[in-house]
């Protein structure tokens, strides 16, 4: 396998809500390596937008509490940074893409500008004493972009498709469509070549066939930059699109982690193959539509348990006594559940 | 989101702003009942007649000591007790007007919301003429005109207060307006002034109360205001703010007569000041 | 051009809420109770039966009331306000050209300060909030606006001029100096530096500072308290998260992503603002015995002078509806979604 740029270990994370202690993260294990493309799949609520948020150090500081284990990146514990260095470390070595581009993007700012303060912050961290011209001191005026900064700015949106990149530059958010709002995202986010790009569901916001050509890009920026790209999504179809390993969540732990084929056809965890009989195939085969029954745990407590066992065709005994650990059931492929191991 | 009125009223106890706001809101309005029962018991409930006769009074320009809480002014009357008297009036006007404007507002607004079309239309441009109207001038021209006193200055407020309320209302009524229970009464044939005040009022009624709250202070700062222009109770009867204006030339040489009514106004305006931002945080409306 | 369109519709509202407020003060002028010509001329009018006669022809105060309508409209155009009874039967208009200048001073000055006063203070209270600096922040911007403007400014009268003795208790400027002879921008301060008196614009500035000030105290809450909520809802945005996420440091985040977008909805009081101002001019000038436009509409109110009280109540009118109009037109070149449509 390549060297490994993302580890989790034991990764634990609880928020404080007004019900209590809600553990979003437990104990997650996850080794994500150098240009791969790993899909987190699972159901709203199974943390995996905890676990993007917390790669790239943005869990809201006045709830979220890391309640064990760690998380590195190459080689070093996140939660150990100082704000000087994580604020270094975050845009330039990960980035993030965020699921609503309309809203996560400025209003009041044109894209050029946006863009292009990511650029400046590629050049000012690499050379501290950098002498470029950043955005204008008095926070509402217009930032005219110098000629080297604008033609920058127009290479990135011609990296991610976005046509007549010109024009682009001085337009607003609003005055652009989903699929372009995303591209533009993507650009920025590229701007200061991260080497991990963590996508929280990307492409939930727009349609069909916006959705396939951003995830075609996301494919490509894999292949040509040499991108390491974390997909958070809830849908299965889309991390078949493009994933090269997917790793299935629930209720806050990892159930399934497998490559992308092999989930596809070969399901070993029970939850996985339940979220598989889900998917609307498009054909005419008269079957039904299998919902998994049952609802998703209540994360405040917590159980010695394998959490899925209320719901789970197969359970056992063992599975309300201990949680099960990650089991190999093949090559480079892991389940935990009780059918695979002790 | 609508809110009921009955959760507010339990809400004004929720967060330690409002219950302080809620005290000192208290503390006024026994006040004022026990000063209007005493009026009409023609019984005295102040330390010191309020207008006593010059035999009656204590003397002139005292510094406020056990005796006179509130001190003495030029003619030897008891601060403390004037500024009692004056409580009905200058405290419960707030009550008054606002009452008068939320309901107005409530069902002009509300309708307006509810019905739309060229009454919606008619309703916000009016509305907006209003605004352009400093409530302060109008009621100074009011009082020109009609002569001051608080009647005629209750109505002068009462005339000018609606228009945000109203605005107000028809916010809400829009929002209500399209839940589909509203849909059901009118399919089912009733008319909308019943509709209005079965459905729309009271899930309106709960922010419009919030509002109502912190404006119920500003009506009794401007109330004080027009007092001060001289506006107010014809004297001998004590304004708070007429007795501001009235001991300006004594800044000087006795400034506790001028600053203390000032500022019970701002104690007074304060308590409500307080209960409204509690009970917003509490809800969470901005 | 979505924008011209927008912006010729606010600009023909602002002339038809200028035309209610005339055609308002109009027909408050003909309630008042009494001999119309007594209301006018105040009481002297008995004992002038000639005088009296002769002003009731030259503003047809006899004629029907359409035809006295319009006489108003055009004579109010042409700034013809009639004259004044509580200063000597001079101009309405020659008064309100002396005084109106004065106020506006004060009243520019205490916008200034207010905004500078009640932004920088809702910064903080964002920035630190929940903290017992927000807290105390809340504390006195909640007194300020609670308390009456002349209370806040005999406070104010008190102490600086009782015990720090620093700044002048009253008047527009010490008497012995003299005022600038000609009059070019109409602001007495601002022809002085002109012609070169500056002991005389030094001295009316001083004479600004407790005014003004007694103004903002009352009015900077108002500006605070929508300045941090606004900061913290921008806060909370997406975009925000995303700034973050670039690697862009607290600061920057805040003050160039967060504040200017939360500044918009400043804009939008600003007409609040303006009025709370205005209408505390009245009670500030008349404390510190200052003679602008606030005490002019006092001394009207005190003398029934008819025609001051309705010239000074369409003044304020118009600047508030000036002011609204200037706030529509800095929103929407603000805010990019009205500018480009």
């Amino acid at each position: 396998m390549a060297a490994t740029l993302l580890e989790l270990s034991d990764f634990s994370v609880q928020y404080a809500t007004s019900r209590g202690k809600v553990r979003a993260l437990d104990s997650v294990n996850l080794k994500i390596g150098k240009e791969e493309f790993v899909a987190l799949v699972g159901e709203s609520g199974c943390g995996k937008t905890t676990l993007g948020l917390a790669a790239i150090g943005l869990l809201p500081p006045r709830s979220a509490t890391i309640a064990g284990g760690s998380i590195s990146y190459k080689g070093v514990d996140l939660s150990k940074l100082k704000p000087g260095e994580m604020q270094n470390y975050r845009g330039s070595e990960v980035a993030m893409i965020f699921q609503e581009p309309l809203t996560s993007l400025n209003p009041l700012r044109r894209v050029g500008e946006q863009i292009a303060e990511a650029i400046v912050l590629r050049i000012k961290k690499r050379d501290p004493t950098s002498k470029v011209k950043g955005a204008p001191r008095f926070p509402g005026l217009r930032w005219k972009l110098s000629p080297g900064l604008k033609s920058e700015v127009e290479q990135m949106l011609t990296l991610v498709r976005i046509p007549d990149p010109e024009h682009i530059v001085d337009r607003y958010p609003f005055e652009l469509s989903g699929g372009m709002r995303q591209r533009a995202m993507i650009a920025m986010a590229l701007s200061q070549q991260p080497e991990l790009l963590v996508a929280d569901e990307p492409t939930t916001a727009l349609d069909v066939t916006t959705q396939a050509q951003v995830l075609k890009l996301m494919k490509e920026i894999k292949d040509k930059l040499g991108t390491t790209i974390m997909l958070v999504t809830h849908d299965l179809a889309v991390a078949s699109q493009v994933a090269d390993r997917v790793v299935v969540m629930y209720a806050g732990q990892v159930v399934e982690e497998a490559d992308v084929r092999e989930v596809f056809s070969n399901p070993k965890h029970p939850y996985t193959q339940g979220l598989l009989s889900c998917i609307p195939t498009g054909t005419r085969d008269g079957k039904q539509l299998t919902p998994i029954k049952g609802t998703i745990p209540d994360l405040t407590v917590k159980k010695d348990a394998c959490l899925f066992q209320p719901r789970c065709p197969y359970a056992m005994e063992v599975c309300s006594k201990k949680p099960p650990s990650l089991f190999e059931v093949g090559k480079d492929h892991r389940a935990a559940c009780f059918l695979y191991g002790k | 989101m609508a809110v009921r009125l009955r959760e507010v009223l339990s809400l004004m106890t929720r967060n330690k702003q409002s219950i302080v706001g809620l005290t000192i809101v208290l503390a006024f309005l026994i006040t004022a009942i026990l000063m209007e029962a005493s009026a009409l018991l023609n019984v005295q409930f102040t330390p010191y007649p309020a207008n006593p006769l010059p035999s009656q009074a204590s003397p002139q320009l005292l510094p406020p000591s056990l005796a006179h809480p509130f001190g003495t002014d030029n003619l030897g009357r008891d601060v403390l007790s004037r500024i009692l008297v004056a409580t009905p009036y200058d405290f419960m006007i707030g009550f008054a007007v606002v009452g008068s404007a939320v309901f107005i507002g409530a069902v002009l607004g509300g309708l307006a919301g509810l019905r739309g079309g060229l009454l919606d239309e008619f309703l916000m441009r009016f509305t907006d003429i209003f605004f352009a109207l400093p409530v302060l001038l109008i009621a100074m021209v009011v009082g020109a005109i009609l002569g001051g006193g608080i009647e005629n200055m209750s109505l002068a407020l009462m005339i000018t207060w609606w228009p945000s309320y109203a605005r107000l209302a028809r916010g809400e009524s829009l929002k209500v307006a399209h839940q589909n229970y509203i849909e059901a009464s009118r399919l089912s044939g009733q008319r909308s002034p019943s509709i209005l005040f079965r459905h729309v009022i009271p899930n309106i009624s709960g922010t419009m109360l919030v509002y109502a709250t912190l404006d119920i202070g500003t009506v009794i700062l401007v109330y004080s205001g027009l007092t001060f222009l001289g506006l107010g109770n014809h004297p001998p009867a004590p304004d708070w703010g007429q007795m501001v204006a009235s001991f300006n030339g004594y800044i000087l040489t006795d400034p506790w007569l001028a600053l203390i009514p000032g500022l019970v106004i701002s104690f007074g305006v304060i308590g409500f000041s307080l209960l409204g931002d509690g009970i917003k945080d509490t809800l969470g409306i901005r | 051009m979505n924008l011209l369109r927008f912006l010729l519709r606010r600009l023909a509202f602002a002339v038809f809420v200028l035309f209610c407020v005339l055609t308002l003060t109009f027909i408050l002028s003909h309630l008042i109770p009494g001999d119309v010509i007594q209301a006018w001329l105040g009481k002297e009018a008995a004992l002038y039966p000639n005088v009296a006669k002769a002003y009731a022809a030259r503003y047809h105060l006899t004629d029907p009331v359409y035809l006295q309508y319009i006489y108003y409209i055009t004579g109010m155009l042409q700034g013809n306000l009639g004259i004044s009874p509580s200063e000597g039967f001079i101009p309405v208009s020659s008064v309100i050209e002396s005084t109106l200048p004065l106020t506006l001073q004060i009243v520019l000055l205490a916008f200034v300060m207010c905004v500078v006063l009640g932004v920088g203070l809702g910064i903080l209270a964002a920035r630190y909030h929940n903290t017992p600096a927000d807290a105390a922040i809340r504390v006195f911007y909640l007194a300020g606006y609670s308390s009456p403007p002349y209370f806040i400014g005999i406070a104010i009268l008190v102490v600086a001029s009782l015990y720090l003795r620093i700044l002048p208790t009253g008047g527009e400027y010490d008497a012995v100096l003299v005022s600038p002879s000609t009059s070019i921008t109409g602001f007495p301060i601002f022809d002085a530096l002109v012609q070169g008196n500056f002991s005389f614009a030094e001295n009316a500035s001083i004479h600004l500072i407790l005014p003004a000030m007694t103004l903002a105290l009352v009015t900077f809450g108002v500006i605070t308290r929508v300045a941090r909520s606004s900061l913290l809802d921008v806060m909370q945005a997406d975009y925000i998260r995303t700034a973050r996420a670039k690697g862009l440091d607290e600061g920057s985040v805040f003050y160039r992503h967060g504040v200017p977008n939360a500044a918009i909805s400043l804009i939008t009081i600003s007409s609040l603002v303006m009025t709370f101002l205005l209408t505390g001019s009245v009670f500030v000038e008349f404390l510190f015995s200052y003679p602008g436009m606030g005490y002019y509409a006092f001394k009207a109110l005190q003398g029934s002078d008819y025609p001051g009280i309705m010239a000074t109540v369409f003044v304020f009118a118009a600047i508030i509806i000036v002011t609204n109009l200037v706030a529509d037109i800095l929103y929407a070149y603000a805010d990019p979604e009205i500018r480009l449509g």
